[in-house]
């Protein structure tokens, strides 16, 4: 978390972390389309020709506290090829909370360990104890065939120490849920942690509906 | 290099290409004809366009009074409260001309202003009436009639070319951000991916380093046991060769031959420690070369006789043919022999009974080793003394050729039960030649024979 006196804003890294095409900048994407430009700033992708991140991706949420404070999340994605491993480290510097998405299809699953793995030596070399970073995880990519059934993943979810979601990102199902689910820890957190809401006079609460006041016109359905 | 905020820069004017803003926004201002000044939050100009008010504004400034009022509102334009993203707000100035602003916000916070302007909103001829009673009357015509060059835009019109440079500015900016923040993580990316090699370097030099150690280890290892293995032995073949020479009495004809197998075997072996401290030496670095002028037919000779015993059993013919006239050449002469006699002995271990095994000896014009063209300006670096040794023998597996030359390789195992050896002999003649800074050649082909060339320069790197 950054606190910017001057601008008087509070700044939040949010990762979402994951293995290559697992469907990372796609979550974005949809959290983009569904809370609309009033919530999100531009989303800026920092890719390559094909399509694959590159560097990262950013999309920046800001909300008004309601006591003078602008509150900015910001949403990055990290490259998933297996190259850009500095680069991951380096989008993981200072993060406040972590969205993994996993691909769901069953020959991903070493692969999706591997970076979840991955992931947390990154942050113990960045020196935080990963332990400590509010986690989600969302199994993306629920529509195609061959993938964990949802039986398994609520077996799975029983058992984790970290919240699971599903999602297929690129329809926008589950991504604001999970979003949700992990800004409801990050919150709990920077509660426990911080004392953040009468440090900065802000109801968290409120943050988190401001957040996403607009989902609801967005799209059929609501969280 | 923390990146962990990537904060944009407080001043747009340190991230926006001015330049290609300037030019972008001068196509704007040449369209209709109005200026246009666009500054960060730090009061930085991104562009200050005058388009056709420098002429008016000038005449202003000339006259006294009207300097103090023009400064007031150039500070103005500068610093008043716009709001909200979007919003434009109407500035009338002293002079009746107008000015629009917007704010330019990014992430949700203000970065910078936009000032269009000055424009008239009518065609009226007529100054405000505050500034009329403040001039004089040719000054009110002239300014009246400088006015006529600033174009008259309806409000309407104004919002909209306002609200367009906005999302102009507004993408501008968006791409400048993108190209910082790529910027930066290139940086730190850079930095990173060499820190992470730094360390990797760091692991592999410390393992290097040991192997190295370990290295030295095993070769002094293998050249104390090696002499100490010599001492006895040069004692055995002594006495043996005593014996043989009856200095002890009459032998029976079953002890000579027993203790002539003795004296071979303990030759047989002593060749071979001489062979495994050759590569110790090797290994450990510690091969010095002795090197003087050689007499090439004498070295030749002496090598044949090492080998001739062998030969005769096998009824092998051995022909040297040495080139007349070869200019002397500075070698290391005993390593010379020990090269050749190790050629010469495959030579004979391989040929088939009653061959011939051929030696030449030439000057040869060569590519200097390891360089890929004739050197044009030390010609006498592409002179080299060749001596090949031929056989006619069994030749080498092509596959096999490259690895010949391996410490303790064999062509198959079973030709050391066949034909003996250690298998370092190659290896030996390789390493010696090389420390010459000469090269090995083979050319063998199954069933027909072998040809090994060695090349020794005639001017190298070290001398």
């Amino acid at each position: 978390m950054q606190f910017n006196s001057g601008q008087r804003e509070i700044v939040i890294k949010v990762v979402y972390y994951g293995p290559p095409l697992s469907g990372k900048t796609t979550n974005l994407q949809s959290i983009h389309e569904l809370l609309g430009a009033t919530t999100c700033g531009r989303l800026t992708t920092l890719d390559t020709a094909d399509d694959r991140t590159l560097f990262f991706d950013l999309l920046p949420l800001i909300v008004s506290s309601g006591s003078g404070y602008k509150i900015k999340i910001k949403l990055f994605t990290v490259p998933g090829q297996v190259i850009h491993a500095a680069t991951r480290r380096l989008v993981l510097q200072g993060v406040d909370g972590i969205v993994f998405v996993a691909d769901s299809q069953l020959n991903q699953a070493r692969t999706n360990d591997e970076f979840y793995k991955g992931m947390k030596a990154h942050i113990r070399d960045n020196g935080i104890d990963p332990s400590r970073v509010p986690t989600v995880i969302q199994f993306n990519k629920r529509d195609l065939p061959d993938v964990r059934s949802d039986t398994d993943l609520d077996k799975i979810a029983h058992k984790s120490i970290e919240p699971v979601f599903k999602a297929t990102a690129i329809d926008g199902d589950g991504v604001l849920e999970t979003l949700h689910g992990l800004l409801v820890l990050l919150f709990k957190d920077l509660q426990e942690n911080y004392d953040f809401e009468s440090k900065f006079k802000v109801s968290l609460k409120n943050v988190l509906r401001s957040v996403f006041a607009n989902a609801a016109s967005n799209r059929k359905g609501n969280l | 290099m923390d990146i962990s905020g990537l904060q944009m820069p407080k001043g747009l004017a340190e991230m926006v290409d001015r330049s290609a803003f300037h030019e972008v926004c001068q196509c704007f201002c040449d369209l209709y004809g109005v200026g246009l000044h666009i500054i960060d939050i730090n009061g930085n100009n991104l562009t200050d366009i005058r388009a056709n008010t420098a002429q008016f504004n000038e005449y202003l400034l000339s006259i006294h009074d009207l300097k103090v009022l023009f400064t007031k509102l150039i500070a103005e334009l500068k610093s008043l409260p716009l709001g909200a993203a979007e919003n434009i707000v109407e500035l009338e100035s002293f002079s009746g001309l107008c000015y629009s602003l917007s704010p330019i916000y990014h992430e949700g916070n203000e970065r910078g202003r936009i000032i269009f302007g000055p424009y008239r909103t009518s065609e009226s001829k007529r100054l405000p009436k505050k500034l009329a009673s403040m001039l004089k009357q040719h000054e009110s015509n002239e300014l009246i009639t400088l006015q006529r060059f600033i174009p008259v835009i309806s409000p309407g019109v104004v919002n909209k070319i306002v609200k367009s440079i906005g999302s102009l500015v507004d993408a501008v900016v968006h791409n400048s951000y993108k190209a910082y923040l790529t910027s930066q993580m290139h940086l730190a990316t850079m930095s990173a991916a060499f820190d992470d090699l730094e360390t990797k370097n760091k692991e592999l030099r410390e393992v290097n380093d040991n192997l190295r150690e370990l290295d030295t280890l095993k070769s002094n290892f293998i050249s104390t046991v090696s002499h100490e293995l010599r001492t006895p032995l040069t004692s055995i073949i002594g006495y043996a060769e005593m014996l043989l020479e009856g200095l002890a009495g009459e032998l029976s004809q079953a002890q000579n031959n027993y203790i002539g197998t003795i004296l071979e075997k303990g030759e047989n072996l002593l060749d071979l420690i001489r062979q495994v401290l050759d590569l110790s030496r090797i290994e450990s670095g510690t091969l010095v070369l002795n090197k003087s002028l050689l007499d090439l037919e004498d070295a030749i000779d002496k090598s044949i006789s090492d080998v001739l015993p062998q030969a005769h059993k096998r009824e092998l013919k051995i022909e040297v043919n040495l080139q007349p006239e070869i200019p002397p050449i500075s070698l290391d002469a005993d390593k010379f022999r020990r090269v050749l006699v190790n050629l010469l002995g495959n030579a004979v271990k391989f040929s088939n009974e009653g061959g011939v095994i051929r030696i030449n000896a030439l000057v040869t014009e060569r590519l200097p080793v390891g360089e890929k063209q004739y050197n044009v300006f030390e010609v006498e670096r592409n002179n080299y003394l060749s001596i090949s040794v031929v056989d006619e023998g069994i030749g080498i597996p092509r596959e096999q050729v490259e690895r010949i030359f391996d410490t303790f390789f064999q062509v198959d195992n079973s030709s050391t039960r066949e034909f003996g050896g250690t298998g370092l002999g190659l290896s030996i003649v390789r390493n010696f030649v090389n420390a010459h800074h000469g090269e090995v050649e083979v050319v063998s082909e199954v069933n027909k024979g072998t040809t090994f060339r060695v090349h020794y320069p005639y001017v190298s790197e070290a001398s």
